[in-house]
């Protein structure tokens, strides 16, 4: 046996690791050979030198670390973050849909219901029939449309607010109009930017060729753009030609003019000059056609407030819907659409045309023997004429 | 080199079983037992007192996380080994990919925010001026061991500094014992090599 023949188990045999047979056979070579005992010497001095390499002593809270390490992964994670969205697959989702719920529900809410527009305008309007009763106390200047709702709201007597509700076959309301005036008050005074110069078309004053006044405090409004004005004729004229009916451009014979407006509507007609009904025009049609006609201009005239809605990027406009449409503009002004500012018309308006309409079928089922053609009175009231609050 | 840190009168199997059936005081038993061996291997493999004592500590803790699945098909020392080798290796990943750069002076107190802890070199009983060149010697040779491959230092540590049969040593780092073998022969021979003037 060779050197070469143990090279490769010298270490090995350091170590005695090596078969008890090939340890004997290593050994009994290195007996008879220096080198071979140079080098075991070598590795036996490196295997010490190894072992004698620096020892640590751990340090005394080596154990106590050790458990509190333990205790740490044992305790859950509890922070506000963890506690809130983990797991994130099943708490994120169940915590979005309850946002989206509750949103909704608090947006169902705030809003104000269409119940309590049309009770509140049913008092304003009482309020108003009072105010004719004593000329005096109606005031000499145009004023602002949202003290003036207001301060007739208030005013207005309870047992006309109830006979207003029992007109539409309800018990009388509980709450007190006043209740309803200062919520829509304290909206507009205190978050509505100021009013702009609005472009109203007003629909109102339902007049017989007689004379006789039927529906003289019935109102509708629509908050539309400067040119969506000069519209509005040529929109009356088609939908009462398909009706059977016409536009007229002065005033027919007999009947009433502006006083038929309430006192809102006035104060938006009136021009700067102080003159009632800047722009006017009259439709006449048959008269079992216009609630029909009421209902197609109204829906054209929505539909015209809600495109725009749209079209000036108020996604909460088309969420709202056609429906909503004229609350939808009731937000801040832009370039191409002109705002009122004064929510609490628009809301008005929305509910006083429920009530024209329902007015309208009572005055169908009265007047439909002796009359068969009606007049509608549309005024418009462009920027210009509005009254500045 | 003495392999027994505590009392041994209850053998590392019997402290696994008690620790299997929930006692925990048989978990801080071994902890102190073997604390200094997982520390010792650590640092070897690391050269970095604080990587070394973390390693140290999250290999007990890993044994105390998977003690259930520990069947006795070895010892528990090889076991721990096994533990701190693979936690080691995983740190000297973690900080080769961060190039940073391990080198320690033998000779050097560490001192640490837990209390200082002097490195001990083994030598005792000699003149000093032989315990000096010794010293001399065990610093050169660990700043060469310090440049080996980690699987070769791994190799030797376990060999020369645990006193762990090759047996032990294929199964902590689960290869064969003629890998062992072949790569404690090779680790010497790189260091013979690299110390030729100090042999």
């Amino acid at each position: 046996m060779n050197c070469d023949q143990v090279q490769s188990d010298l270490s090995a045999y350091v170590d005695r690791e090596l078969p008890a047979k090939r340890q004997a056979e290593v050994g009994t070579h290195i007996a008879g050979c220096a080198a071979c005992q140079r080098r075991v010497a070598e590795l036996e001095k490196l295997a010490a030198g190894v072992a004698a390499l620096p020892k640590l002593q751990p340090a005394p809270q080596f154990l106590a670390d050790v458990r509190r390490k333990i205790r740490a992964e044992s305790v859950p994670r509890t922070s506000w973050i963890d506690w809130l969205f983990r797991p994130v697959w099943l708490k994120v989702p169940i915590e979005a849909l309850a946002v989206i719920v509750v949103a909704g529900f608090v947006l169902v809410l705030v809003r104000p219901s269409r119940k309590v527009e049309q009770r509140a305008l049913q008092a304003y309007e009482s309020s108003e029939s009072a105010r004719a009763a004593a000329p005096a106390a109606v005031p000499a200047t145009p004023q602002p449309v949202s003290r003036a709702v207001e301060r007739s709201l208030s005013s207005a007597p309870e047992e006309q607010r109830d006979a207003g509700e029992a007109y539409r076959g309800r018990e009388p309301s509980k709450k007190p109009a006043a209740e309803t005036a200062s919520r829509y008050g304290n909206e507009l005074d205190g978050k509505l930017p100021p009013p702009q110069p609005p472009a109203m078309v007003a629909l109102s004053g339902v007049v017989t060729p007689s004379g006789t006044a039927t529906d003289m405090h019935a109102i509708n409004t629509w908050v539309v753009s400067g040119s969506e004005v000069k519209d509005a004729q040529a929109l009356a004229e088609r939908v009462a030609t398909a009706l059977g009916g016409k536009v007229l451009l002065t005033k027919p014979a007999g009947t009433e003019s502006s006083d038929g407006l309430t006192l809102a509507q006035k104060t938006l007609a009136t021009d700067k000059n102080g003159i009632v009904g800047a722009q006017r025009f009259w439709v006449e049609l048959p008269k079992s056609k216009k609630q029909q006609f009421m209902s197609e201009f109204r829906q054209t005239m929505d539909e015209r407030t809600f495109s725009l809605g749209v079209r000036n990027g108020r996604s909460e406009a088309a969420a709202l819907g056609k429906a909503k449409a004229v609350d939808a503009v009731g937000g801040a002004p832009t370039n191409n659409l002109v705002v009122a500012g004064n929510l609490r018309l628009d809301n008005g308006a929305t509910a006083s045309f429920s009530k024209l309409q329902q007015q309208a079928e009572v005055d169908n089922k009265l007047d439909e023997p002796q009359e068969p053609m009606t007049v509608l009175e549309i005024v418009i009231v462009s920027p210009s004429d509005q009254p500045m609050h | 080199m003495e392999r027994v840190l505590n009392s041994e009168a209850v053998s590392d199997r019997e402290l696994v079983a008690r620790l299997q059936s929930g006692d925990e005081k048989a978990f801080d038993e071994l902890v102190i037992r073997h604390q200094q061996r997982a520390l010792n291997v650590a640092y070897q493999l690391l050269r970095d007192h604080e990587d070394a004592t973390e390693v140290a500590q999250d290999a007990f803790v890993r044994i105390y996380r998977s003690i259930g699945e520990f069947r006795g098909e070895c010892e528990f020392t090889t076991w721990l080994h096994q533990i701190v080798v693979n936690l080691a290796h995983n740190k000297h990943r973690w900080w080769y990919r961060r190039g940073k750069q391990v080198t320690v002076s033998v000779d050097c107190p560490v001192a640490m925010p837990d209390g200082a802890v002097e490195i001990q070199v083994a030598a005792k009983g000699d003149a000093p001026d032989v315990e000096a060149t010794k010293a001399e010697f065990v610093q050169m040779l660990s700043e060469k061991i310090g440049e080996l491959p980690p699987k070769f230092r791994t190799v030797l540590v376990l060999r020369n500094v645990e006193n762990m049969r090759y047996e032990e040593i294929a199964v902590a780092l689960g290869c064969s014992i003629g890998t062992v073998k072949s790569r404690i022969a090779r680790a010497r021979e790189a260091l013979r090599q690299s110390m030729a003037g100090e042999l």
